[in-house]
């Protein structure tokens, strides 16, 4: 394989997940396929995805465009069902969209009506809780997403990485037990992104919330993760885990280090494995 | 300043030049009053119109059964668009009724609503309704359908309610669209108003002109069409201004006029 340092299991084998069984999961995700039917007949978008994460664990998908890997994102968010096998999140079934969880989307998708205040209370108004009752809750995201001063003012006035930002503070807000990120940086620039994901690292080393995260930039995934989960092309399946154990909290000068460049190497390697059997 | 100069300046200078060649060419080509009244005809018409006070009761009878039908046909539009692109199944009934209708030319019901409604101010009230009702209604449609789905798809994955996602995200998205609506409903409700009172009224500015053909007073509907310019310029002005002042986020944007008509 050519990295016989460093940690790979092929998902089959497993050894990973047993040790660690005691653990809580969060979410547990058995044998879940997503079967669209189209003009070619039935269409694997999700293939038996099997896909655990534990409380308190960032775990990352990577895979290629149009593998399916947002598609399970939504599975888990309860807003695709799935076609076959079950997805748990804290022990209970997902049948729709749950309290339990907290979604931020490519695009900050923002209202654009409404203050930055106000659409970081969106899921209150939408669990019907009270607002009032969360505007010190919203007020101390906004702190923690650096956007303190921005409260009162609209969409339009931020940049692209500030809304993002207020995407985040968005999901957060009613204390999901489980945050997922859909690619929530890929519609940002290359130097904004860098930043984004430094800031998305401190903050979760501040909450450590179990975080299900979805990209298909491999040193994003490496310089966030504990976890990775490499996805094949379209039908997506999970191949391969990838245990990333660089040391919290990571600065961004971790990402010129050897280790960092060698288990991006790595990820990439078992890509090129993977389209080379595509191709033949 | 450049500004001011375009939207004052320049129309003012036309509109001087405009009354100069017209009453030039009355003398010129001797043109007899009935044909075309002389600037200074119409505007003593104006006077003994609103001056000395004989157009006002036509005026506030059109005006009040405008806006009367207008905000009649105005809500009814938005809340039966609104119903209409939420529900499938009101969509299945209802709308292959309301092309049909849309297709037809509303002012031919004019004689019909006199009928069923009288000759008093509530057929100009139903008249005025319907004129306004089907470009609202059409636009209300397109607004709630070309909300941004991510928008919606987001308020779901926080498990909003339908009519959540209605209140806080469709209604906005439509508002520029409604807002569209109701500045094309300004024009077609003054249209309403005038065919019904042609049709039949004892009072109006339509009815005005209608009488002041029967005298050959075409200075008096001179006067008459002045008044009804006014009314469609204000109307169209005043929601404009609403425009402008409630959807804030909209600024950047040109709003675009989809018309039905």
């Amino acid at each position: 394989m050519g990295y016989p340092h460093l940690d790979t299991n092929a998902k089959k084998e497993g050894t990973f997940a047993d040790q660690q069984r005691e653990e809580e999961d969060i979410l547990v995700a058995k044998s879940v396929s997503v079967i669209y039917q189209s003009s070619r007949g039935p269409q694997h978008a999700v293939d038996k995805l099997d896909v655990s994460v534990k409380r308190g664990e960032f775990v990352s998908i990577v895979g290629p465009s149009g593998c399916g890997k947002s598609t399970f994102l939504n599975v888990v968010g309860g807003l695709v069902s799935a076609s076959e096998g079950q997805t748990v999140v804290r022990g209970k079934p997902v049948k729709g969209p749950s309290a339990d969880i907290g979604i931020v989307f490519q695009r900050p998708t923002l209202l654009p009506w409404a203050t930055v205040r106000e659409n970081i209370l969106v899921p209150i108004n939408a669990l019907g809780r009270s607002t009032s009752e969360y505007l010190a809750e919203a007020d101390r995201l906004l702190d923690l997403v650096g956007l303190k001063e921005f409260a009162r003012h609209y969409p339009d006035e931020l940049s692209g990485g500030m809304q993002q930002r207020v995407g985040i503070a968005r999901a957060l807000i009613h204390d999901p037990s489980l945050l997922l990120m859909d690619e929530p940086f890929a519609a940002l620039d290359a130097m904004t992104r860098e930043r984004m994901s430094v800031e998305l690292e401190e903050l979760w080393n501040a909450s450590r919330k179990t975080v299900l995260f979805i990209t298909h930039s491999i040193p994003e995934a490496v310089f966030l993760s504990d976890r990775i989960l490499v996805m094949s092309p379209s039908p997506g399946r999970i191949v391969h885990e990838v245990k990333v154990d660089l040391e919290r909290p990571r600065p961004l000068e971790m990402m010129s280090t050897k280790a960092f460049a060698e288990l991006c190497g790595q990820i990439r390697h078992l890509f090129n494995e993977i389209s080379g059997e595509a191709h033949e | 300043m450049s500004d001011r100069l375009t939207t004052f300046v320049y129309p003012t200078i036309s509109f001087i030049v405009l009354i100069v060649v017209w009453t030039l060419s009355i003398d010129f080509f001797n043109v007899p009053n009935y044909i075309l009244p002389a600037p200074g005809d119409v505007l003593q018409q104006l006077k003994y119109g609103y001056v000395d006070g004989a157009f006002w009761p036509h005026f506030a009878f059109t005006l009040r059964s405008t806006l009367t039908g207008y905000v009649l046909g105005c809500t009814c539009a938005i809340l039966v668009g609104a119903l209409l692109a939420e529900s499938r199944t009101f969509e299945k009934f209802v709308y292959p009724f309301v092309v049909a209708l849309q297709s037809m030319p509303k002012v031919a019901l004019a004689p019909l609503i006199i009928v069923w409604f009288g000759y008093g101010m509530s057929s100009k009230i139903i008249m005025v309704g319907l004129m306004c009702f089907f470009p609202l209604f059409v636009n209300t449609i397109i607004g709630i359908r070309q909300t941004d789905p991510a928008l919606v798809n987001m308020m779901r994955s926080f498990s909003a309610s339908k009519w959540l996602v209605f209140r806080r995200v469709k209604l906005y998205a439509a508002a520029s669209h409604i807002f569209a609506g109701l500045q094309i409903s300004i024009v077609l409700s003054l249209i309403g108003a005038v065919v019904s009172e042609f049709v039949a009224s004892s009072r109006g500015i339509g009815w005005l002109i209608q009488a002041s053909l029967a005298n050959f007073n075409t200075a008096q509907m001179f006067a008459a069409l002045c008044s009804l310019i006014a009314m469609g310029l204000i109307g169209t002005k005043i929601v404009q201004i609403a425009h402008k002042r409630l959807l804030f986020w909209d600024r950047q944007k040109d709003t675009m006029t989809v018309a039905s008509h």
